[in-house]
């Protein structure tokens, strides 16, 4: 999968996990979780178990503290897919 | 002490989805029991019930999608019903803005058991199959006791006291005296209280096996809920919320805002499972001491209570609860005030039920009328007496002073008065 194949799954599912006052928020690879998308720590253990399902892979518990961005995300799910996957 | 008004209301019930639909049902008689395919499948001998109707375009205008995935049938209920008082009494909400805090409105929201259905159809089964690593972040937020006012203060932004009561069938009216107590004492300016209570077949089922719900009627659920009837067999189970606003007069006057009714007083307390008490079974003394000692906190003459939404589920209680009320205020049959079982309607919403009932209260003391107790042409020959004080149509009635009254297991007692407000 490319990078922005990658990114546009990721912002499919960043959309249901969206704060109020979020939805004018346009999603870039700089756009922060907490501060601009009201997305807490505990949600983004729901974001990273739809992350598993969506892309097939298993992704470290220890990894969710240093998601601050969109594009940390990216980064983490690129990363993940090459070590497991291979690609 | 301040005095006590309502200034707001909410609702969700079996037979309608917000206030205003709420009173036109009350009026109609118009029951919203319906056949439970599921409690069929399950076996259960009470095959009907009152379950809320799902409407999608109010979900999806009311609630984001993320709040929608983090909520169990409770907490939507209660914030449904809180968000219709909330506006109601002349507050901004909106799915999509995030308001500030508000440090004078706290919320008393009750419930019987809040989490029920989160515990029973996703904690249990996702555990017991090994997969407790995707049950989520959200199962405490729904299965936690407080999960319905930490629902609701999250939504509204309230900055005072936000807190769950649970009393079983007591829930709902305690959770409104409670709110009185509160800001009469100048503690808060505004609580929004009230209970909620999802449409779990699990919660139910365990009433089933009692043997304490309607077995008789599967095939006419709309005569299924019969206080007061000679032919009652058991209580309908349901589901929904109430919520009202209980504000200072201070602020409501400083508001402007419209006053629905005056909280006169009220009294919560148990029958301590003595005297003919249990803990599924009411100690009249007890019930007779909370409804005697809530008239006198309200500074009215007993024979003043011109209406009473009672209590009654279509059990074998319901003679004895009519027997406690004349007790307690010194009445005869002659003096008895009018009566009616809302439940005969919307069936017994548990927890929810004592705060939906003072919707109905309020709605009845404000428009004027008494709305028919259905089912109950074949009454309970021990009630013969007081059949005329009991609608079988809509009423009109001048009423000035109503008193609700909520009974639980535990033996626990509940009962509010409120007064007629004259702009």
């Amino acid at each position: 999968m490319t990078r922005a194949e990658i990114l546009q799954e990721i912002l499919n599912i960043l959309k249901k996990y969206k704060g109020r006052g979020a939805d004018r928020t346009s999603l870039t690879e700089s756009t922060s979780l907490a501060d601009e998308l009201d997305i807490d720590s505990a949600r983004m253990v729901d974001i990273v178990l739809d992350l598993e399902g969506k892309f097939g892979i298993t992704i470290d518990d220890s990894s969710l503290t240093k998601l601050r961005t969109v594009g940390d995300i990216a980064d983490l799910v690129e990363r993940v897919i090459k070590e497991q996957k291979g690609s | 002490m301040s005095r006590v008004v309502v200034t707001g209301l909410g609702v969700v019930s079996p037979n309608a989805n917000g206030v205003p639909e709420f009173g036109s049902a009350l009026r109609e008689g118009r029951s919203g029991i319906t056949f439970q395919p599921r409690m069929k499948e399950l076996g259960m001998s009470c095959q009907v019930a009152g379950a809320p109707k799902s409407d999608a375009s109010l979900l999806d205008a009311t609630f984001l999608e993320r709040t929608l995935h983090v909520s169990n049938g409770s907490m939507v209920y209660a914030g449904l019903a809180a968000i219709e008082c909330w506006r109601d009494a002349g507050f901004f909400y909106d799915r999509d803005v995030k308001g500030p805090v508000d440090w004078e409105t706290g919320a008393i929201i009750g419930s019987g058991v809040p989490g029920m259905d989160t515990i029973a159809e996703h904690l249990v089964p996702m555990l017991d199959s090994g997969q407790v690593r995707r049950l989520g972040s959200a199962m405490p937020e729904q299965y936690m006791a407080s999960a319905p006012s930490a629902f609701v203060g999250g939504l509204l932004g309230l900055g005072g006291l936000v807190t769950t009561v649970s009393s079983a069938c007591a829930t709902g009216t305690e959770a409104i005296v409670h709110a009185f107590e509160m800001i009469r004492a100048g503690q808060f300016q505004r609580i929004l209280s009230g209970s909620t209570e999802g449409a779990s077949v699990h919660s139910w089922a365990g009433f089933d096996a009692m043997r304490v719900c309607c077995r008789t009627h599967n095939d006419s659920p709309e005569k299924s809920s019969r206080p007061m009837s000679a032919s009652a067999s058991g209580f309908v189970p349901a589901a929904g919320a109430g919520v009202l606003m209980l504000e200072s007069l201070e602020s409501a006057l400083a508001r402007g805002t419209r006053i629905y009714a005056e909280v006169l007083g009220g009294r919560i307390n148990s029958g301590g499972q003595r005297g003919g008490g249990s803990v599924t079974a009411c100690n009249p003394e007890g019930a007779q001491r909370c409804i005697r000692q809530a008239v006198e906190a309200a500074g009215v003459p007993p024979g003043s209570v011109d209406y009473i939404n009672a209590h009654l589920t279509g059990t074998i209680a319901d003679p004895r609860e009519i027997n406690n009320l004349m007790c307690a205020l010194g009445l005869t049959p002659e003096t008895f005030p009018y009566i009616n079982s809302t439940k005969s309607m919307i069936g017994h919403a548990l927890g929810a039920s004592g705060a939906i009932e003072c919707v109905a209260c309020i709605l009845q003391l404000r428009g004027g009328f008494v709305h028919p107790s259905i089912n109950c042409e074949d009454i309970h020959p021990l009630l013969e007496p007081i059949r005329a004080h009991i609608p079988s149509v809509c009423t009109p009635a001048p009423i000035s002073t109503a008193m609700k009254v909520s009974f639980g297991f535990g033996d626990v007692n509940a009962c509010i008065l409120f007064g007629k407000w004259e702009n």
